[in-house]
């Protein structure tokens, strides 16, 4: 059938009275078929201003070289490796959305999966950027790549996880963008279906001809299914080839054997504080609050909770191993980060990842959009302290004391960081403009089974056990798209 | 001309969809296609569409990289 039976008691994924097919299309196309609102426009070009500080600062490094860059002979690796651990980490959130939480069937995944797979895209875009930046020489980045050559039988060295990295990185980034592509079909066919004039043409040929039949729709599903079990393996794979960069070293604090589940335990976090930091905004800004709700909201926090105690535990873990290990070098790099000279980014990474987060755990904190907004920046910040901890805590002080340095980023560094927020958040404020922020299409499939007016009409129509109807009411109290005096009505 | 003549049905609810095409079948009068603006399930069956064959292919898409994967990097490493 159409809609499958849902229990009464699970919460509502789309809520709002009197919304009918054709008014999720209306509600969802309004930033896509409307001229931009003020809102939008600031946004925009505060990230086209730091766009074009990526460009300059990304210009200036292949012109000058890297030595631009705070880089020294002791501390190689800094913010560069730092910025891109971050950004594909950022941009695993998207994936699991849209590929675990399939397989999982999680419903409360379809309204957030275009967006957060667009974020993906863009997050990967910037990962990537960092990477090519950091060969120094940029037009030789073909040497990545296992080609053959006339330099004799002269390979990558496909020992490296630095090589593992080109593929697994490469590999993520066009299934991501084939499975976004993919879910934008039947929504662009409806972009195309209202629009006139040149606007027409572009997305008919954009939605590949969709027309909705039965076949395509089959086809759509299964597709859907492919490619899921396809980036499911991915969600897994590519951090824990990222957390191999370091753990496959001889450098204390980074070859220890927790890294890959830690390091992918600390993507979905930080790719869940970077869902909510845009979404929190956009829902409100594009009026959303109907298809993006409390329990969404919600259940991401739990998902943070979760990720950042798992973090936790790593953290605690590698401290009590280094310990235990008996290795001094391994107890020196971890007294080291904790009470060194960068004790402060420890500390800072510690708070923001493992104390703070915990406040969810009151549901008035969890569900309160302000603080989840906030505390969703501070894990973005943490994460990215956690990436300076690993990276220069461990190389700052090697082998040799006579060549222990502190690292300080130059102006080029900033630069190529701030200007990659910006890129990301321009790519982002024009993906909302020009292709709709929220599947369309599934969101449908949710309407006559889990939001709120069905529920209402099936408690209305006394086809529900009243205690279990209570139950759903009272639930609806932490919507903010529910007005208090609504639900309170409707209880009476 | 032809004899043949076709029925354009619209439907505001799924489940009355579904409905009118079991009616519709029952009356034998076949059924062209059908468009809706997102997945509905057992229309397929409905229809008697078979299921693709695209999962298998996939599959041995899968096998076929995977297999010329570990023959490459066998040859380059030896």
């Amino acid at each position: 059938m159409s809609s499958h039976h849902e229990s009464i008691l699970r919460e509502p994924l789309v809520t709002g009275e009197n919304i009918t097919y054709s008014k999720v299309t209306e509600d969802i196309l309004v930033p896509v078929e409307n001229k931009p609102n003020k809102a939008w426009w600031i946004g925009f070009i505060v990230a086209v201003l730091g766009a074009g500080l990526w460009v300059f600062s990304v210009s200036w490094t292949f012109w000058f070289g890297i030595g631009e860059w705070g880089l020294n002979k002791t501390v190689g690796w800094a913010w560069d490796i730092t910025g891109f651990v971050w950004w594909v980490g950022i941009g695993h959130a998207g994936t699991l959305i849209s590929a675990v939480l399939l397989l999982f069937r999680q419903n409360w995944r379809n309204s957030i999966n275009r967006s957060a797979e667009a974020m993906t895209i863009f997050a990967v875009i910037c990962a990537a950027s960092y990477i090519i930046s950091h060969m120094g020489r940029p037009w030789l980045f073909t040497w990545a790549l296992p080609l053959p050559n006339q330099y004799g039988s002269l390979w990558v060295n496909f020992n490296s996880p630095l090589v593992w990295d080109v593929f697994a990185i490469s590999t993520y980034f066009s299934v991501s963008l084939v499975f976004w592509y993919t879910g934008l079909l039947p929504d662009i066919a409806t972009i195309r279906d209202r629009a006139v004039g040149t606007r027409r043409r572009v997305y008919s040929i954009l939605s590949f001809g969709w027309n909705g039949s039965v076949k395509t729709w089959q086809r759509f599903e299964l597709v859907s299914l492919i490619l899921a079990g396809v980036s499911t393996p991915l969600v897994l794979s590519v951090h824990t080839i990222v957390s191999m960069d370091f753990a496959t070293s001889l450098v204390p604090g980074w070859h220890t054997t927790i890294f890959p589940p830690y390091f992918v335990a600390g993507a979905i976090f930080s790719g869940f504080a970077m869902v909510q930091t845009l979404l929190l905004i956009t829902r409100k800004v594009m009026n959303f609050e109907n298809y993006i709700t409390m329990f969404h909201i919600e259940s991401m926090n739990k998902i943070i909770i979760l990720t950042g105690s798992i973090v936790g535990v790593a953290y605690l873990t590698e401290l009590f191993i280094a310990w235990y290990s008996g290795v001094e070098y391994e107890q020196y790099a971890f007294l080291n980060r904790v009470s060194g000279p960068y004790w402060w980014a420890y500390w800072i990474m510690m708070t923001c990842n493992v104390i703070s987060p915990q406040l969810f755990w009151i549901k008035k904190v969890r569900t309160s959009i302000a603080l989840s907004w906030i505390l969703s920046i501070v894990v973005n910040i943490g994460m990215w302290f956690e990436r300076f901890v690993i990276i220069v805590t461990s190389l700052h002080r090697d082998y040799l004391p006579s060549s222990w340095v502190m690292f300080y980023p130059s102006w080029v560094d900033v630069g190529v960081f701030i200007g990659s927020i910006g890129v990301f958040f321009t790519l982002f404020l024009l993906f909302l403009r020009v292709l709709p922020a929220i599947a369309m299409a599934e969101v449908k499939l949710l309407l006559k089974s889990s939001s709120d007016q069905a529920k209402k009409k099936l408690i209305a129509e006394k086809a529900v056990d009243s205690v279990e109807a209570e139950y759903y009411l009272k639930s609806l109290e932490k919507y903010d798209s529910i007005s208090p005096k609504v639900a309170e009505f409707q209880k009476v | 001309m032809s004899n043949i003549k076709y029925i354009l049905g619209h439907f505001e609810d799924p489940d009355d969809l579904m409905h009118g095409i079991d009616k519709l079948q029952e009356n034998s009068v076949s059924i062209y296609d059908v468009y809706t603006p997102m997945p509905i399930h057992g229309i397929e069956d409905k229809l008697g569409i078979k299921r693709s064959r695209l999962g298998k292919v996939a599959f041995c898409f899968g096998l076929t990289g995977n297999h010329c994967n570990i023959n490459d990097n066998l040859y380059a490493c030896y």
